[in-house]
């Protein structure tokens, strides 16, 4: 069973209330995406990307146990 | 590019840094960079771009100096408010090093201003404060090959990259490798919604300067296919790591068409000219005199109020039973910063400055009469 850790930025962490959680049995980061929506249906309000192990990634990627997951709108503020 | 003596005085620090020497400190006189923005990110990075010897700077921004400014925007003071910020800052920044050459535009970035501007520059740094300027310096700067240091904030946090500088083979990464745009873009807040603690831009302009003399000296050194993300609470770093060229691309053709959600002029028509003064003597305003009340000529008519203009910032009660205002002083600069600041504070007032001063306005005046 898949065991990660997700880092929230920005908003997001406004939104979850916290700066990271633990999520487990996810295998993508699809799945993962849908997982957090669920939890957290306001972060769909906004744009965001997904790194898994500080890479960003662009397309659904598979997640394996101790993952580091990192959630990221833009900032726009200058 | 032969540095002059009192060159090689002032830069004496920076030259006996081993990676910069006399060659670079030569690299960096040369440098031409446009820095778009004069807010929070733009005050830290110009202040130090221009104290590292960065020779030609130009600064364009629309926006105008405002009260909740002030508190991490330092190279504005109180006296500012109402000014143009790029006029202003380029005032100081000249006072600052008398061997930079700055320029300033007091408009925002349009697309056509950025097709014209970034071809002529070795570097652009992105200090804007709204996503359709970050994408369309993006866009501009992919067409054109240029590279450019961004940086953006939230609250507490900030991010930072140097986007499409040239390698081998190919440019790195660049901002829509990173963020694809989407229609969600917008929800994300700027400075003044969401909030900023007063150091952040600090350190992130501060870091764009410190990339931007990199660029220069040894661009290798770079931070580029990578994002930093900087919490100024925890003091925690991120790196995300990015992959270039994930071929999301805006063609020249296109940027023009292409619909980015700047920002628009707040100043627009501030000024008045003496073509459009007779919309004045003929209907219900009022003339408001900012200068000092000891100043000449004195003016006594039933339509001019003497309010001189550091009474405007600190008190305008005596103003806010005037619906329309037309504001003079001797030269026309007191009187625009005394628009701008009421236009402020009363979006739905009509208020002027009448550009060519009050002695102007007297001659005016008598013509009429």
């Amino acid at each position: 069973m898949t065991n990660v850790n997700v880092t929230f930025y920005g908003v997001l962490a406004e939104l979850a209330q916290k700066p990271s959680i633990s999520l487990h049995g996810v295998s993508d980061t699809d799945e993962l995406k849908q997982q957090l929506l669920q939890q957290y249906p306001d972060m769909a309000k906004h744009n965001f990307i997904v790194a898994v192990n500080n890479q960003l990634i662009n397309k659904n990627t598979s997640i394996t146990n101790g993952d580091q997951i990192a959630v990221m709108p833009p900032f726009s503020g200058g | 590019m032969m540095l002059s003596k009192d060159e090689i005085n002032r830069y004496e620090k920076q030259i006996r840094v081993n990676s910069i020497g006399y060659e670079g400190q030569q690299k960096l006189k040369q440098g031409r960079v446009l820095v778009i923005g004069a807010g929070g990110l733009g005050c830290a990075c110009l202040q130090y771009l221009t104290a590292a010897g960065v020779g030609h700077l130009i600064i364009i921004d629309g926006d105008v100096v405002s009260e909740s400014n002030l508190q991490r925007q330092t190279l504005y003071h109180t006296d500012d408010i109402g000014l143009p910020k790029a006029e202003t800052i380029a005032a100081k920044l000249k006072k600052q090093n008398p061997f930079s050459e700055i320029r300033f535009l007091n408009e925002f970035l349009s697309v056509n201003k950025a097709i014209e501007l970034i071809p002529q520059f070795d570097l652009i740094i992105d200090c804007s404060d709204n996503f359709g300027t970050r994408y369309l310096i993006n866009d501009v700067c992919v067409a054109f090959q240029k590279a450019f240091i961004s940086a953006a904030l939230f609250q507490t946090e900030g991010q930072l990259g140097v986007f499409n500088l040239r390698l081998d083979n190919n440019f790195s990464a660049n901002y829509r490798d990173v963020f694809p745009e989407s229609d969600k873009s917008n929800s994300a807040l700027d400075c003044h919604a969401a909030g900023v603690l007063a150091t952040l831009p600090g350190l992130f302009g501060i870091m764009q300067a410190n990339e931007a003399i990199k660029y220069f000296v040894s661009p290798s050194t770079c931070l580029i296919n990578e994002l930093l993300i900087l919490n100024a609470v925890s003091m925690q770093q991120f790196r995300l790591k990015l992959t270039s060229a994930t071929g999301v691309v805006v063609p020249l053709d296109r940027i023009q068409e292409y619909r980015y959600n700047l920002p628009c002029a707040k100043q627009d028509n501030t000024e008045m000219n003496e073509t459009q003064i007779s919309l004045v003597l003929n209907g219900n305003w009022a003339i408001i005199d900012v200068r000092d009340s000891n100043e000449e000529p004195s003016l006594k008519n039933s339509q001019i109020q003497n309010y001189p203009l550091q009474k405007v910032l600190s008190n305008h009660e005596g103003l806010k039973q005037h619906q329309n205002m037309l504001m003079v002083c001797r030269s026309g600069q007191r009187s625009r910063q005394a628009a701008g600041y009421l236009r402020e504070v009363y979006p739905d007032k009509n208020i002027y400055s009448y550009k060519h001063g009050i002695e102007h306005l007297l001659e005016v005046l008598n013509h009429v009469k």
